[in-house]
């Protein structure tokens, strides 16, 4: 326990010393999902603008004037599939791109500037997008396989029982199996993509195996040292999303606190993405 | 006291011999009063085990019409699920209706073994060798839903048939309303039911007489005369049971128990019985209700307080253990239920109600009414304010008068009942529990905490719904006549509802209780049309109203109108030559030093977006407060309005006082001449947001 707390408190202290990198996972998660934001926007204004439902629709969530909007704009909607899957496959790349970077900073004794953040990502951003088929390929099995497996019996077994309670409870317990699955999954493709760059693995498939290795082996310890930071990430987005519904934007002050309240925990949530990537540089550093 | 006679009378074992109900409005009595035409005194013992019911007795049909009939026509409702090719099945997607699906390993079909007319002396004649299934909707040949009995021999006016019955029932897996879920039992459309015989097309149309007995469709499944029932059910003794009407008897033996329901001026029965059941029993106290609000109601219907008084009614909810938490919320929607209704329409003229609550798995049996006898429907968990089970039961306690005691044909002017009731039911909701709280669930879980402000009004719901399906069909239809079942409840339920709605406006709220009271009193235990409902209304409105009810009713559109512009700017001085007072002056623009007035022009543009035309005004609000309307007829696609003020116009609203309550677009239904963005900076930031969310989830992923 000792020593996964260390990790936990190591991989906070890198991301302390390199805001550099959680800034720029930030600043790239926030660009990337620019052009949807301001898509969506653009279709808003356009329908309420000159409306004087405005201000109401700006404050809540009001059903009938949402089912307007999706009645009478349903196709400039429809639009956004494509636009999504475009800005996906965007992310994805810039994405990789800069894990390649951050593994490279926080595994590095000393921070490291913007320019060698970038270098590092553009040395690592090939390795990683050739174990990207692998690593996500495993991801969705494993979970695939468990989330449809478990469905499929939850359904199954619960079909003739009565008792609500039971089902719901046997369903949460379900999705906490799945969601335990989902992540050491993940964090096993986390493995395979620090092999990758810090220990210089250029071959995909020998990435693969050592980082489904290294999860296999000690998979609770993968979990204790991957889940807190997922907790955190999550516990902060709920609680601050309570506080997020309950701001009426009735003036643009308000409009304003609650983006900055947002984005407050967009930028958090980048911060415990890098934190969870030097703990796990620093775990599979110690299981060698 | 007749209804406390009467309970008494029937705890007491007696039959109950006198009419439900007293006429209270003094109404004339109507001229085809269905009353008594039919009677079935039957016996009914379930197999929990095969979930069969085997059932015997006697029904009695009199002929209340002026022409000699030469066969009777039943429903065999259960065969609808006898398999996959029959009409409710075909239009019920291979069942699926409701977001239930039918189990193919459980079918359920309704066998008549024996049927023999009962002569006076004794003699039987068997009537079923002759029998032939009529398919009187569609011909589908595979339907065994209707059946044709030829009688050997005339049925002369006012003649009583009686016949001997025995059949058996095999209940299906719940589906959709009859049906078992484990040891629950839904036992509704279980016996061979007369259809309804009719010699006018139309409430003043005469015709041949014919049998108004439709197939079992997806959608609909009432119409029937009224009559007196008899029922004794026999299930193990360990079974609560439920069923319409009173229970008069109730014994046991060699772990059976029989019990024996009563009830006239009904037209249907159905029951259910569940080992599970726990039932509790709370009166109904009429004295209980604040004579404020009965003050409130006699005044708007124009009548003494003491003549609108209600009844106790002796209410008895069936419900699962696992739900027993909810119990408190049921009763106060009934009675809240009972008390409006009961107010506004009239008396509840039975001394009883069962409400039933079924388990998991039973959901194709919720929601659901019969006479004297509802079903709600919640699932655990089920927050305050949820409107489950609140909504479903008023809901279905409010067919008691739509469906019930005006007995509608369901079949060819559903709205008739489901709309008059979706709308009635939805004036309870408002005046007993404003608006319900719509939180998503996840996991099978509410998410209250980040949506306990997002809330609907009926009249919300209403609106929602007739914008998905309001320009498909018209209101008014055969029910298996909608495109799809969408259709046919999108326009029944929230369209039908802000139609009544908007008839608020027309005729203004006081009015149009008094016109649906009056339609309740005039056509109870009688079989009215849309003709007679508007009849009603024009009765008590006054003029006619063909002209409202050819928009709303008859039109396969919807109502909406947009102010399409509004611009407001200073009147640029007016350049060129003009010959005043016999002189001729020109003026130069360019040379003038301020070339605007202190005059706004304002022009307006108001649009009809649809083929339903109605008279609408606008108000158009300007700078320091003044407002001014304007009038259109509406009828043109659109119209221009100019208007020179002092002040620049600011903004522009239609129906200013909600008059228009048809119009479903709020957005369009008003302009500002500034912008506002602020819708969109919240929504795009959140948008912003939630992407970036995904984002950063998938980037921790890959």
């Amino acid at each position: 326990m000792t020593g996964t707390l260390e990790l936990c408190r190591r991989g906070v202290s890198a991301a302390r010393e390199n805001l550099a990198a959680v800034t720029w996972r930030y600043v790239a998660s926030f660009f990337s999902a620019l052009p949807l934001a301001l898509a969506f926007g653009a279709i808003v204004d356009g329908y309420f603008a000159s409306s004087l439902e405005a201000e109401r629709f700006a404050e809540g969530v009001d059903l009938q004037l949402w089912a307007e909007l999706l009645f009478d704009r349903g196709d400039a909607l429809a639009v956004f599939a494509p636009l999504v899957l475009g800005a996906s496959i965007f992310w994805i790349a810039v994405s990789t791109f800069l894990t390649g970077g951050v593994l490279a900073t926080v595994h590095a004794d000393v921070p490291l500037r913007t320019n060698e953040l970038f270098a590092a990502g553009g040395r690592g951003f090939g390795r990683l997008m050739r174990l990207f088929p692998l690593g996500a390929g495993f991801t969705a099995v494993v979970v695939g396989v468990v989330a449809g497996g478990l469905t499929f019996l939850h359904n199954e077994g619960t079909e003739d029982w009565v008792s609500e309670k039971g089902v719901v409870a046997t369903r949460l317990v379900c999705l906490a199996v799945i969601a335990l699955v989902a992540a050491w999954a993940n964090a096993a493709y986390d493995l395979m993509k620090v092999e990758a760059v810090t220990r210089g693995e250029h071959r995909a498939r020998y990435a693969f195996v050592r980082g489904v290795a290294a999860a296999a082996r000690s998979p609770l310890r993968v979990l204790a040292v991957y889940l807190p930071f997922v907790f955190a990430a999550l516990i902060v987005t709920l609680l601050v999303s309570l506080i997020d519904v309950r701001i009426a934007r009735t003036n643009g002050v308000w409009v304003f606190v609650a983006f900055a309240l947002q984005q407050g925990v967009a930028y958090f949530r980048a911060f415990t993405s890098v934190a969870l990537a030097g703990a796990e540089v620093r775990l599979t550093a110690r299981a060698r | 006291m007749i209804r406390v006679a009467l309970l008494l009378a029937t705890l007491a074992g007696a039959p109950p011999s006198a009419p439900a109900s007293p006429d209270p409005s003094g109404a004339a009595p109507a001229a085809h009063d269905t009353r008594r035409t039919v009677e079935y005194d039957l016996s009914a013992s379930l197999d929990p085990e095969t979930h069969q019911v085997r059932g015997a007795g006697r029904v009695r049909w009199t002929h209340h019409g002026t022409r000699p009939v030469r066969s009777l026509w039943w429903h065999l409702y259960l065969n609808a699920f006898k398999n996959d090719r029959t009409t409710f099945m075909r239009e019920s997607d291979l069942g699926r209706l409701r977001g239930d699906a039918f189990d193919r390993e459980h079918w359920g079909w309704i066998d008549v073994e024996t049927m023999q007319i009962v002569h006076a002396d004794g003699a039987r004649t068997d009537v079923l060798a002759a029998a032939e299934f009529r398919r009187p909707d569609d011909g589908n040949v595979h339907d065994e839903t209707v059946l044709e009995t030829p009688l050997p021999f005339e049925v002369a006016p006012g003649e009583t048939i009686e016949l001997e019955v025995e059949f058996v029932s095999q209940l299906p897996k719940v589906f959709a309303r009859s049906g078992f879920s484990g040891s629950f039992h839904f036992v509704a459309q279980w016996f061979p039911k007369l259809g309804v015989l009719q010699e006018t097309l139309t409430s003043s149309t005469p015709g041949a007489p014919r049998w108004n007995c439709h197939q079992y469709h997806a959608t609909s499944e009432y119409f029937a005369d009224y009559g007196a029932y008899r029922v004794k059910i026999d299930v193990p003794e360990d079974h609560v049971v439920g069923a319409t009407g009173v229970r008069v008897k109730s014994e046991t033996k060699d772990g059976r128990a029989i019990h024996e329901y009563a009830i006239e001026d009904v037209h249907d029965f159905a029951w259910t019985a569940d080992p599970r059941f726990v039932a509790i029993e709370r009166k109904f106290d009429a004295a209980a209700i604040d004579p404020a609000d009965v003050a409130k109601v006699a005044a708007q219907l124009g009548r003494a307080p003491e003549s609108i008084a209600l009844g106790d009614v002796a209410v008895r909810l069936l419900i699962q253990p696992e739900h027993a938490m909810y119990a408190d919320r049921y009763f106060e929607a009934t009675f809240a239920a009972l008390k409006w209704f009961g107010l506004w329409y009239g008396a509840y003229p039975y001394p009883v109600l069962t409400v039933v609550d079924g388990p998991r798995g039973a959901n194709g049996a919720m929601g659901m009414e019969y006479p004297t006898f509802i079903t709600g429907g919640v699932s655990w968990p089920s927050p305050d304010g949820s409107g489950r089970p609140e909504g479903v039961t008023i809901h279905e306690f409010g067919h008691q008068y739509w469906y019930g005691l005006v007995g509608s044909n369901e079949f060819e002017e559903a709205w008739l009942d489901e709309g008059l009731n979706t709308y009635s039911s939805g004036k309870v909701e408002d005046a007993a529990f404003g608006p319900f709280m719509r939180a998503p669930r996840f996991a099978g879980l509410p998410l209250v905490p980040w949506f306990s402000s997002l809330t609907t009004e009926p009249m919300d719901v209403a609106r929602i719904g007739t914008m998905l399906g309001g320009d498909v069909d018209a209101l008014v239809r055969r029910s298996w006549d909608y495109r799809s079942d969408s259709y046919y409840g999108m326009n029944n339920y929230p369209r039908s509802a802000l139609t009544l709605r908007q008839l608020e406006v027309v005729l203004g709220e006081d009015e149009l209780i008094r016109a649906m009271r009056l339609y309740q009193e005039r056509y109870r235990f009688r079989h009215p049309t849309t003709a007679d409902f508007v009849a009603v209304l024009e009765e008590v409105h006054g003029t006619p109203l063909d002209d409202f009810a050819r928009r709303a009713l008859f039109t396969a559109d919807y109502v909406d109108y947009a102010v399409d512009a509004l611009k407001s700017k200073k009147r640029k001085v007016a350049a060129g030559v003009f010959d005043e007072d016999g002189e001729r002056r020109t003026v130069d623009a360019e040379e003038v030093e301020d070339d605007e007035e202190d005059v706004y022009v304002t022009e307006l543009v108001l649009r009809r977006e649809t083929s339903v035309d109605f008279p609408v005004t606008v108000e158009v609000a300007f700078e320091g407060g003044d407002t001014r309307r304007f009038e259109w007829d509406g009828e043109y696609r659109w119209k221009r309005f100019e208007i020179e003020t002092s002040s620049r116009a600011v903004s522009a609203r239609l129906h200013p006082d909600g008059e228009q309550r048809l119009d479903l677009r709020r957005a369009n239904d008003s302009r500002r001449v500034e912008k506002s963005h602020r819708a969109a900076a919240t929504w795009g930031a959140t948008a912003l947001y939630l992407v970036q969310t995904l984002w950063q989830v998938l980037g921790g992923l890959l």
